[in-house]
Parts: structure tokens; sequence; C-alpha cells
């Protein structure tokens, strides 16, 4: 091996050893350098090692810097014993050295290089596989081993004149004595810095509570425990108190050895030695971790119903005015549910208090499942609670969750075999509706409980009359649509659409109706919104599909296989229900060709959500069923989004065919969106044509088919069955 | 740490979130690592704001170039899923000294150490630094200290190819310079890295270096050395003028005890006679010039090859290689040659796709169980 790699190497390590006054950064760094070098991929420093006096196998000693090793760095510090063929003795590079170096404490290592450092201890650098060298690791490091041993001479000797400096700067060893003592029996930790804020003594406490060894830190700034919770502007309080009053206290959160952050409460003091002008300070600090859990623990009990765990009214109100931030942000609602229980005090009077709060619990739970995350259930004392329902874009919603309330806590409760029927009253309240602050809001829930009480119990009222018959009509609605879809009262009725050219029937829209108990229908218009809030419109669009799909299967076979079904879709169905699967299935079941299935889409309800929107029309195209616009020109029609929702037919609305025979402006309209749909290659339909006068125009101006009163009403599937019979010549 | 990868060639607002849309849907808790070319750095506030708004953990860097299959590409962009997002720290106004560099270390693994995991799980940290950070070599030493063999060591250089500063690493909210953006990989088992330069018998001593610049070669100045050395070895004649033309060609060696070389191109010439490289120099480094691997010559990728299949311990046609090819390698041997290269590899180790980057400056280890190395002219791989 050329001296030229030997040498550099050599001249490197000596620098490393250099000036370090630190036993710990020496070895540290000494370490670094000679696995750079040797490609040893770890090693460590044994400080003081001897063997042990019990068994002559063994020696020990204290483990003092690890590089590369993970598990052994977490013992870094520690006494350690291991085999004296190991760490004992001069200069040894061996391979096959598993078993030795299992000692260690892991499998990992089959090589090592043992370099005894006189008077300090010994390096051991450890490889799975010895490194493939040219180096005379046996013998090339030799004067460098000498040299480390009079640095780390040097270094221990430099620390202990240190810590001699901090000792005598108290002349009596009396008071010397007592001092040390003190200092070393305090609970709180001590550390004292000097001008230069390098840490220049710590006491016991200090390294009970930080978890650092006096070694770690002595020389060390104290920035070395700050757990980054504080900004800068923190410290810079801190220091300009401590610089003008020579004193700061407070409570400051620093980092433990660990990595584990913790509270403590901290004062420094700046000291000045009269005689020579050197300058200290002193920190002296106590784990408050534990006072502050009792203060957290002091809190929650402050907020919390301790039966139930729920917040009091105070942490209610706080979470309320909250919520109210958001609220007038987002401009929703929230609605504050003032609950009594009915029947309360007669559990308590005969079953006595631990009943009923046993019961309380139960109600407690059952309520919360009624909840969502995101609303706030507090209990104000005895059987009253409070929900705060947050997100409501309309009041209706708050009337569903207080009637699921009442219908949850009207099942019977059983406790220890006893079974309780109680029920409960709730009054509601609307932010921003009926007021903003909670006093406010809370009083007319509670006035609006009152009523609900004289109502009859067990229900629930809202705290303005016209809110409240509004909301009731709503539920009814819901309750009797609920109803009508399980006995099946729906049916379906379909228009006629006519070809303009040949005046032959060739399609037909399905229009849902709803025969009332009196034979009088009820319009769509009532009963579409409320089943779309509610969810209905799922099963409902789904029967509606299902129903139109078998009648068209019907006619195609009998009358016309390219006869047209056009079925209208609901944006709840779209966003709710997987209409894809549903169509899919209803073609499936029906056997209906999918291009004889046209599904009728409005404007406004693409537009909402137009990529989601898209997917799904692209899953109902590849289906093969056709897709028609609705009430076209009522919403935001341009050729652009035509062309990507991949539409088949236009609907001119009936509003513009109506005025189209008396309006130029609406014929000019008209002329335009046919003129744009036969462009495109769509189909134009034009909706409610009445008079003959509208229907030659609209001939004239190209529209393709028709559909109206001057041709067919909706008629049931009897009559519509028997004019498709008679329609065999033109009109 | 299971993943998936896509590759947009046109990344406009909606092809990303055509392919964040329909990876979010199966994995609500995913994390995205976005590669961008420097061509399409606009693209990063796009990828930041579709990703705030679905909450989505966003990691990212820009190259010189993206690796797609066997080509070098200065458009597209790289989407790279984990399934769960990773722990992951994006670190910016990052000190140039080697005191800095410590603390730098030390906040890295205060803030992963918690996150390791079981013993047994094995552990990559994945580095992406900026590359005009002059003290990367540094920095991993010092991690080397805190974290040692507890986690595997991979990563690579990002930034622009004309060594210009610009912000090139991103999360969700910030693109930033003079930074390090650090992924812990859960269940991965590293990177391995090859470069197959050729030491020239001849070794010189670095006499004073300082970070990443060379001053003094067996105490004569760098520059006159370095002159010296191409022209007696290679017959070419190195002046001020010619300099950046001919540096990336005759690149230094640090030649280490076991001969494992980490190599150092010269990049830039300080008005001193200084050179400035790539990587830090240590102090009494022992330096050699290399010889390039020949055009055509296959060794550096036959190694890789094997190394990979090593490394995963069963065949790879299910897996993905993750490549970060050295811009100076490319220059060096040209861009057809590179390309030879890296089909090669694919051929070789029977990985199922390459993905990538062209990168400035490369980290992995050359041996599984080493000290974490920061070289130049290589490629480093990883199964992802």
């Amino acid at each position: 091996m050329p001296s030229e790699f030997i040498l550099p190497v050599l001249y490197d390590l000596v620098l490393t050893i250099g000036g370090e006054t630190r036993l710990k950064p020496l070895m540290t760094r000494f370490l670094r350098r000679i696995l750079y070098h040797t490609s040893f991929p770890a090693g460590l420093v044994l400080l003081d090692t001897a063997v042990c006096r019990d068994d002559a196998s063994q020696a020990e000693g204290r483990i003092g810097a690890v590089v590369g090793d993970f598990e052994l760095l977490e013992r870094e510090g520690q006494v350690v014993r291991l085999p004296a063929a190991l760490v004992m003795g001069g200069v040894v590079r061996q391979e096959q050295a598993g078993a030795l170096l299992a000692a260690l404490g892991n499998n990992r290592y089959d090589a090592f290089l043992r370099l005894p450092v006189e008077n300090v201890g010994v390096i051991l650098l450890m490889a799975p596989v010895m490194p493939a060298t040219e180096l005379p690791l046996a013998n090339m490091f030799q004067p460098i081993l000498a040299q480390l041993a009079n640095a780390a001479r040097l270094c221990k000797e430099s620390e202990a004149r240190t810590a001699a400096l901090i000792d005598s700067s108290r002349n009596l060893e009396a008071q010397r004595y007592l001092m040390a003592s003190v200092f070393d029996a305090l609970h709180a930790g001590v550390m004292i810095t000097n001008d230069k804020a390098e840490i220049i003594a710590v006491n016991p406490a200090f390294s009970r509570i930080t978890g650092y060894t006096r070694d770690d830190v002595l020389g060390q700034n104290p920035r070395l425990l700050s757990s980054g919770r504080h900004d800068h502007n923190f410290y810079a309080d801190i220091w300009h108190s401590v610089v003008t009053k020579n004193f700061w206290q407070g409570e400051i959160w620093n980092r433990r050895k660990s990595g584990e952050i913790y509270p403590e409460w901290l004062s420094i003091t700046h000291f000045r030695n009269q005689d020579n002008g050197a300058t200290h300070y002193v920190g002296v600090f106590s784990d408050i971790t534990e006072q502050k859990s009792a203060q957290q623990q002091i809190e929650y009990l402050a907020h919390h119903d301790q039966l139930t765990g729920l917040p009091n009214r105070l942490l209610l109100r706080n979470q309320f005015e909250a919520a109210t931030l958001h609220a007038a942000r987002a401009r929703e609602k929230i609605a504050l549910l003032f609950l009594d229980l009915d029947n309360f005090k007669y559990v308590n009077d005969l079953f006595g208090h631990a009943m009923g709060d046993a019961l309380l619990r139960m109600v407690t739970e059952r309520l919360r499942t009624r909840l969502r995350d995101s609303d706030i259930l507090s209990r104000l004392g005895g059987d009253e609670f409070v929900a705060v329902l947050t997100g409501v874009r309309e009041s209706g919603m708050a009337a569903l969750v207080a009637e699921k309330i009442v219908q949850s806590l009207r099942q019977p409760i059983e406790i220890d075999g006893n079974v309780f029927h109680i029920g409960v009253s709730v009054g509601i309240s609307l932010y921003p509706d009926d007021g903003r602050d909670f006093a406010t809001l809370l009083k007319q829930a509670d006035m609006a409980m009152y009523q609900a009480k004289s109502d009859g119990r067990d229900t629930f009222h809202f705290f303005t009359q016209e809110m409240n018959e509004q909301m009731h009509e709503r539920l009814e609605l819901e309750r009797k649509l609920r109803a009508a879809i399980e006995d099946g009262e729906f049916r379906l009725h379909y228009q006629p659409q006519i070809d303009l050219a040949t005046q032959h029937i060739v399609g037909a829209e399905a229009l849902l109706r709803w025969p009332g108990k009196d034979a009088e229908m009820i319009p769509p218009a009532m009963f579409i919104p409320a089943a779309e809030e509610c969810g209905l419109i799922v099963p409902l669009g789904e029967w509606v599909l299902r129903e139109a799909c078998r009648y068209a299967r019907q006619v195609c076979t009998a009358n016309n296989e390219n006869f047209l079904m056009a079925v209208n879709l609901s944006a709840g169905q779209l966003l709710r229900g997987n209409v894809v699967d549903t169509v899919r299935d209803a073609l499936h079941e029906s056997g209906l060709p999918p291009h004889c299935l046209e599904l009728e889409l409005t404007e406004s309800m693409l537009i909402e959500d137009s990529e989601a929107m898209l997917d799904i029309l692209h899953g109902l195209k590849a289906l093969g069923v056709k897709l028609a616009l609705d009430d076209f020109g009522t919403g935001y029609s341009n050729m652009s989004y035509l062309k990507r929702l991949e539409v088949d037919r236009l609907k001119v609305d009936q509003s513009f065919v109506h005025d189209m025979t008396t309006s130029s402006e609406a014929a000019a309209i008209v002329r335009a969106m046919i003129d744009m749909g036969r462009s495109l290659g769509l189909n134009v339909l034009a909706e409610g044509v009445e008079t003959e006068d509208q229907a030659a125009l609209l001939h004239e101006l190209g529209c393709h088919d028709v559909q109206g009163y001057l041709y067919h009403p909706p008629l049931p599937e009897q009559a519509f069955t028997a004019l498709l019979a008679r329609d065999t010549q033109p009109r | 740490m299971t993943t998936a990868t896509q590759y947009i060639a046109e990344p406009n607002e909606a092809n990303i979130r055509a392919t964040l849309d329909s990876w979010r849907t199966q994995h609500p808790g995913m994390g995205v690592l976005a590669l961008l070319p420097e061509g399409q750095k606009a693209v990063a506030p796009l990828l930041q704001e579709i990703c705030a708004a679905h909450k989505i953990a966003l990691m990212g860097a820009i190259f010189p170039a993206l690796l797609v299959a066997d080509k070098f590409r200065s458009s597209g962009l790289w989407l790279l899923r984990f399934d769960q997002a990773p722990d992951y720290l994006l670190l910016d106004k990052l000190p140039h000294t080697g005191d800095g560099a410590e603390r730098v270390a030390q906040e890295i693994a205060g803030k992963l150490r918690g996150q390791l995991g079981q013993d047994n799980e094995e552990v990559t940290l994945f580095l992406l630094f900026d590359g005009m950070l002059p003290n990367i070599a540094t920095i991993l030493d010092e991690l080397y200290l805190h974290l040692a063999n507890r986690v595997h060591y991979a990563g690579a250089n990002a930034g622009s190819e004309t060594f210009k500063p610009m912000p090139c690493l991103f999360d969700a909210t910030r693109v930033v310079g003079d930074a390090v953006l650090v992924m812990l990989l859960k269940q991965h088992h590293g990177a391995i890295l090859e470069h197959g330069y050729q030491l020239a018998e001849q070794t010189y001593t670095a006499t004073s270096t300082a970070g990443n610049r060379i001053t003094h070669i067996d105490w004569r100045p760098a520059f006159e050395v370095y002159c010296e050395l191409v022209r007696a070895r290679y017959g070419v004649e190195i002046n001020r003028e010619n300099f950046y033309q001919y540096s990336v060609h005759f690149p230094f060696g640090i030649v280490r005890a076991n001969h494992n070389v980490l190599v150092r191109i010269p990049v830039a010439l300080a008005d001193d006679g200084s050179l400035i490289c790539v990587g830090e120099v240590p102090p009494h480094s022992v330096l050699a010039l290399l010889d390039a691997p020949a055009a055509g010559s296959r060794h550096t990728v036959e190694a890789l090859a094997e190394r990979m299949v090593a490394l995963n311990r069963a065949p790879l046609q299910d897996r993905d290689a993750m490549l970060f090819y050295c811009a100076g390698r490319r220059l060096h041997l040209g861009l057809e040659e590179a390309q030879a290269e890296v089909q090669d590899l694919q051929r070789r180790s029977g990985v199922r796709q390459v993905l990538g980057a062209l990168s400035l400056g490369e980290i992995g280890a050359s041996t599984l169980w080493g000290y974490p190395l920061f070289h130049n002219a290589t490629i480093v791989a990883t199964l992802w």
C-alpha cells in the first residue's frame, strides 16, 4: 500500500483530534472520520474498560460514543458488560466474530477492528463483512491512537478543571458543601450558563427531568432544550425581561432528550459578580406536566356535565358562538333544539335517582346516534338537553332530525329488567331567522318546547307558527309519499309525441301521476320537491323507469319497434342514486332495446356539478340510451355544452311555443333554437303545442316532433294503447 | 409501501383531476409524489390547488427532465401515488454551513424518529435536495449520526440543468428552493447506486478544501493541477474559456480505503483558481482523475440490474424501477447512449417500467449496510 494513501488518512485524523476540549465530541468526531476512511459502517467507543472482578471472561465499560448503529446509540452513557475477548487487548482485525459481537445486542455484525486507546478505553469498528481494503489497518493507526489518548486525557482534565472552576466560585468549603448538597437535592431542575450562553452546571434534577446527562449538556447552548412550540418573539420577550429586569418567570414548553415535549415553570435570574464583573444566568424549573393534566381535568369538569360527559351550558354557549361564525360565513342556518323528557319525574320519584341517572345516560346514547359528529349535544341539567344542528341548509332538515329524536325516544328503554316509556318534547329555534344570540335562541326554543308540551307532548314545535305549520305539513306529505310508494298508488300517464312530417305517433313522454284519496290527482310540483328532499325520489324514480320500460317494451312488440319512451330524470336521482345501474337493470328486466329509451334532463341540473355529471352521462350513453335536454332555452344553453353532453334531442320549452304566434321575439328564439339543434344534428321536439297555427309554424321552421294538447293530453296506459291501435292514418 | 404511477403527457387541469379523482375514490388517505421537468414548472401551482382542494398530501420536485420508459422528456408529469401518505417534511431556507447542516439533521431526525415504527420494519429515508445546496454530503453525515443504520438512505437532487437557483421542491402550499423534501418510506429496501467510472493510477491530495470547493491540490492551485492532469492523461488543453465545455468529461474521484470511489464533477471555476464541485470534498481527500465508462460499455447497468434483483429478493417483472440519472453523466455520454443505458437496464432487470428523472446529484449507499453517500455521474435505482 503506497504511503500516499496512508498519510492523508493519518493527517486527516490528526486534524480531527485537533484542539477539541470535550471528550464526547472528540470521540464522536474521531469515530466518524475513521469509519469514513475504513468503510466500516458502525463503531463505538467504550470508556474506562476493565475486566470484571467476578468473571474474568467479561469486561465492563461505559459507552462513550456511537456512530452508525441506531440501537447502540440509544444506549450511549450506559455501563455495559461485554466479552473480554472483544474489548480487551491490543489491535485486532477479526472476521467470523459473530458470536462475540452478538453481545452488543444484535446479530448484524461478523467482523470487527479493535483499537485500544491507552488509559481511555477501546474503539470497536463493526461490519457485517470485513470491508475490502489494502490499508494496513492493524498497525497504521498506532501513532494516531497515542495522539488520541493524549487528547482524551486533556479533555478529561479540561472538563474536570471546568467543574473545579465552578466549584471554586465558593471559597468556604462548608458552604460549598452545603450549597452543592442543596443543588443536588433540589427537586427543581437547575441550569447555570455563562455570559456566552454556554451551560456550565446542571443538577441531578435537571437530568431527571430533561433526560440529558451533565456530560451531554456542558458547554452546550440551552437552545438544545427548545421544543419548537414558541416563536422567535416569545424568546425575545424573555431575554428582554432578563436583560432589563434581571429576571423572568413563566410557563414554557421544552423538549426532553427522548424528544417528548413537556411544560415547565421556569424562572431565569441574571447574576453579575460584583468583584470581577462575570455574568451568569441561572434557570430554575419544575416539570408541571402533572399540574397541567390536573388543570385540564378541572377545565373539563368546568365545561362538562359529570353524569353524561356532555358539554354543559357554558361550553355549549362557546361552541354555539363558534358555530355561528362559521354559519354566517357559509350562509347556513343553525337549529337549536330544546329537549325536555316527558315522564322523567315519575322515573326519579318511583325508582330513585340512581335509576334516573342510568336512564339519562341511556337517553344520551340514543340522542348521540341521531345526531351527526358536527352537531353539538349538551345537557343543561335535570331532564333538559339541547341539540345544536349546524350546516342546516333549510328548515326541513331541523324538522327531520327533531322527528327522528322524538321517534327514537318513543321506543321503550329497558334498564335492569324495568321497561320505561318516556318521550320527549322538542322546541326549535333557528339562527339567524329567529335571532342571533345564544340567550335569545335558547329562550325561544324553550318557549317552543312548552308549546310542544301543550300540543300533547311527544312532538316538536318551531318557535314561529308559520314555520311550524309548514314543517308539519311537509312531514305529513312525506309520510303519505312513503305510504303511497309502499301501497303502489302511483300511476304513469303517457303523452304522445308526434312526427310533424308524417303526423304519426313516434313516442311518448311518461308522466308520473298520484291519485289522491278523493280521486283528484296531486300535482307533481307538490310532491316531487318533497320526494327530492327526503330521498324518496330514488325509489320513486326507479319505479318510474321500470314501469315505463315495461310498457314501452309492450308497445315496441305490438306496434312499433322504434317507439321511443321518454322518462324524466331528477337531479336527486342523478346525484344520490346509482342511476346508470338503475337504467341498466330496468332495460334488462323489461327487455326494452336501449335505443327505445330516452332520458330527459334539464339544463339547470347539469350546471351544478358538470364534471361529475359528465361521468354519469357518459355512463348512460354507453348503455345505448338516448338523452334529451328538457325545457331547452330556459337555462344556460350554448353549443359547446350541448356537444360535450352528447345530447340526442332538444325539447323546446312550452313557454316559447305558447308565444311564438303572437310575439315575433318568441318566434325568433324558437327559430334560433331549432337552427342550433339542426346544425348539431339533433332531433328537435316542441312541447306544449296547443294550436294549429303553432304546429304549422313549427313545421315551417323545420321542427321534427311535437307534443301537446292540440294532439293528445297525457293518457292512462289503456287509453294510450287504444290510441296507438288507431294511429294508422296521418291526421 | 403500495403505490401506483401515472405519466401525464399533457398535464392540464382536466388530465390531472381525472387521475387524482380516480385514485382518491379508492384511496382517501393517499399521498402523491409529483415529478416535473423544469420546462413545466408552472404546473406545480395547479397541482397544489387541486391537491389542497381535496386535502391530498402532495410532495413534489422539479428536475431538468423526466425519465419515461427509456426516454428523457422535457414535458409531462409523473404522478406517483402512495396508497397511504408517508410521513414527510419540507424544510427550506437551509443554511449553507457545516454547523447549519448539524441543525438540519437534528431537526429531521427529531421530527421523524418517532415515526420509525417497529424495529424489524425496513424504512427508507428518501431525500430530494435542491441541487444548489453546497453541504448535502455534510447533512447526510450528520443524519447518519442520528439515525445511523435504522434507515436506508436514497434520493437525488432537483433543480435546473443551468445550475441557476430555482425553487424546485414543493408541497401542497409552498414551492421553495434551498430546501430538502424528506419522506419516510415504510417497508422499503433502499436504493442502489453505480457509476462505472474507473480510477486513474496516479492519486493526489486535496490539501485545502472548503465545502464543495477545492482550493489546493498537493499544495498548488487546484485549477492549475487539474489542467496539467487532463493534458497529461488525455492530451486536452483546458483553459478558463473552455472549462465548462470539458469539465463534465473529466471528473475527479475521491478514493476511499476500500477503493470505493465518489465521483465529483467540477461545475464551476472561481476567480482564485478553486474548482467548485457538486458535493463536498473533505479536506485531505485522496483524488484521482476518473476514466468515464466507454460508450457501449454496460458494466454499470449490469451491476445495477444484478443488485436490483438482490434488493427485491424476488424477480422484478411486477415491480417498477425509479431511476435518477445524473445530468452530468448524460452530458458526457450523450443522449442516445444514456437512453441506451436505461433501455438496457430495463431489459436486464426485467422491471415492468422505468420512471424517474434527470438529476443533479444522487444519494445512495454503495453497499447495503453502508454510509449514505452523495455522488455525481451515477445512476441510482430504487424499486417503486
